[in-house]
């Protein structure tokens, strides 16, 4: 009789047994991948690839609660999500290192684009007229090199500070204005010439 | 015997899994399920909420859809703990409730802000360039303390950060750059405005003295010498009429009267010419010396000087002149006129243009707005 009961009890524990456990090894490993990510700054270089891995996570969270929540426990579906998710963020990680490459790549391609842009446009104002209107423009294009050569300083500073969203909009903007300024030289000039 | 037991066995083993099947059945119908769609729906509102930038335009929604999940997260963990009969997700689903409900108010809240952003946005643009295309060509003519064009520039630089800005769709960095952007420009425009007006304040005593100068000319067949400082150009009058205008480079901080001798400023009032300088006697090519500091000059200075509106040690300056050296492209002298040197001959070589002729130096011989019109365009 003691030995019927025991292969009862048995089954019983077996019935219990037989649920899922909790994926902690994929939640840790998913939890650090993540953090890492968030450590190279993904979430500033990649946001809505980040954000797409971080509410992955969650739905895989939400759905290891779920599951603690039943008597039959299944952790497959979440337990394999957690394994995406690491690998996502093991991705983001590697994606993240590499726009931040191309962006440095981009700023020192485009400060050099602008020193140049800044002497071009210093050569063009020894050849622009100098009439009233002339004399005015040069002046004025002085001081807007003057804040195009400050901001080139200011966005190395940055570029060397490691923030290369910032930077790479001040060099674009920068570039823009002294494009613009050459332009506007180069107008002047052939004005000038068609005149003569 | 045997049997008998046996089967009494069994009757209590099947009575037993029966008993066991019928609680556990019981428990199952007891326990509470987990309010897996509300949590579902809670993440997807999230992560709409999210996609369409709650988190910048609707923030105090947003976090509170944020928090009040990681509130229901943080009580399911709670319930889990206990023993299964006796959870109770009541607590969870209000919390996700709320969670769903904040996450879709940030969402509508955050499309009619990204809406009204991108209007402020398109108006605010449209007024600032309005502006620079109104008043830059004043802005580059006039001479300013640095800072202010200093800042006019840096306000037009930011104005290209922002519009960099806006063509990426970050709206909100966008607008923080225009904000800026309208601050430094609006502020330079408004100073050189107030500063043009004030200056034209005198227009109508410019106006007399130039009248007077082209009637004294008329009147007594002779030359006279008109320079209007606005138009950066020299004029010179014989029998009423205007025979030639030259381009004319003044000093540094040409708007306004000459306070004192080394202000860089060129003076205002009616002159005469006092000495004909030829090259070697002046530095630069030819001159024509006038006879600054006059009589008003010398009343206005002492006058300035009592009211200590410049410093007692100033002194009042002095060798203003017509001369040579001119066509730098900038206003460059420390108070004379400079005229390039082709000009000076020009101007040497006209009939009655010698000791004694009557020099007018006036702010401008036009009024404001047909100034302002005329640098507008």
């Amino acid at each position: 009789m003691k030995g019927k009961l025991l292969i009862f009890a048995s089954a019983l524990a077996f019935v219990f047994a037989s649920c899922d456990k909790v994926p902690q090894a994929e939640i840790d490993a998913a939890f650090a991948a993540v953090d890492s990510s968030k450590a190279v700054q993904a979430d500033l270089y990649l946001p809505a690839e980040f954000g797409a891995v971080k509410d992955s996570l969650n739905s895989a969270m939400a759905k290891v609660e779920a599951q603690k929540a039943k008597w039959f426990k299944k952790f497959e579906e979440p337990k394999n999500q957690l394994i995406a998710v690491k690998a996502a963020a093991d991705q983001l990680i590697t994606n993240t290192a590499a726009r931040k490459e191309a962006l440095k790549a981009e700023i020192t391609a485009t400060l050099a684009e602008v020193k140049t842009l800044v002497e071009e446009n210093k050569a063009l104002v020894a050849k622009a007229p100098k009439g009233k209107e002339g004399k005015a423009a040069i002046e004025a294009i002085n001081n807007e090199m003057g804040v195009i050569e400050a901001s080139v300083t200011e966005a190395e500073g940055m570029f060397n500070g490691g923030e290369l969203l910032a930077t790479i909009d001040k060099v674009k903007a920068a570039k823009e204005k002294a494009t613009a300024i050459k332009t506007e030289l180069e107008e002047v000039i052939a004005k000038k010439a068609g005149k003569k | 015997m045997r049997k008998k037991t046996f089967y009494r066995a069994i009757f209590i083993f099947s009575v037993l899994t029966l008993l066991t099947g019928v609680v556990f059945g019981v428990l199952i119908l007891l326990t509470e399920n987990p309010p897996e769609k509300e949590l579902a729906l809670a993440q997807k509102s999230i992560s709409e909420a999210k996609r369409a930038k709650a988190g910048e335009y609707a923030p105090d929604l947003f976090n509170r859809a944020e928090s009040n999940y990681a509130a229901a997260m943080r009580k399911m963990r709670i319930e889990n703990l206990k023993w299964i009969v006796s959870r109770d997700y009541d607590g969870v689903k209000a919390s996700l409730e709320s969670s769903i409900n904040y996450a879709q108010k940030s969402i509508a809240a955050s499309k009619n802000a990204s809406v009204s952003v991108n209007e402020y946005l398109e108006k605010t643009y449209k007024r600032v360039d309005d502006r620079i295309d109104a008043f830059d060509s004043l802005i580059k003519l006039i001479p300013l303390p640095k800072s202010v064009r200093e800042n006019y520039n840096k306000g037009k630089f930011l104005l290209s950060e922002s519009k960099l800005a806006f063509g990426q769709k970050s709206m909100l960095d966008s607008k923080e750059k225009l904000q800026k952007a309208s601050v430094l420009i609006f502020r330079a425009i408004d100073y050189s405005e107030m500063l043009v007006k004030n200056y034209f304040g005198a227009y109508p005593l410019w106006q007399r003295r130039v009248q007077e100068a082209i009637q004294y000319s008329r009147r007594n067949n002779t030359s006279v010498i008109v320079v209007d400082k606005f138009g950066q150009q020299l004029t010179v009058y014989r029998n009423g009429e205007s025979k030639a205008v030259f381009q004319a480079e003044l000093g540094q901080n040409w708007i306004g009267e000459k306070q004192y001798g080394g202000d860089k400023a060129t003076p205002e009032g009616t002159y005469k010419v006092t000495q004909k300088l030829m090259p070697r006697q002046t530095t630069y090519y030819k001159a024509l010396m006038i006879n600054y500091p006059n009589d008003e000059d010398k009343r206005r200075f002492a006058e300035a000087k009592r009211k200590g509106l410049i410093s007692k040690g100033a002194s009042i300056g002095s060798m203003i002149e017509i001369h040579g050296g001119g066509g730098q492209g900038v206003n460059w002298t420390n108070g004379c006129v400079a005229l390039h040197n082709s000009d000076m001959d020009k101007l040497f070589g006209m009939i009655d243009v010698e000791v004694g002729t009557l020099v007018v130096i006036v702010g401008s011989t036009k009024p404001l707005e047909e100034v302002l019109q005329k640098e507008s365009i």
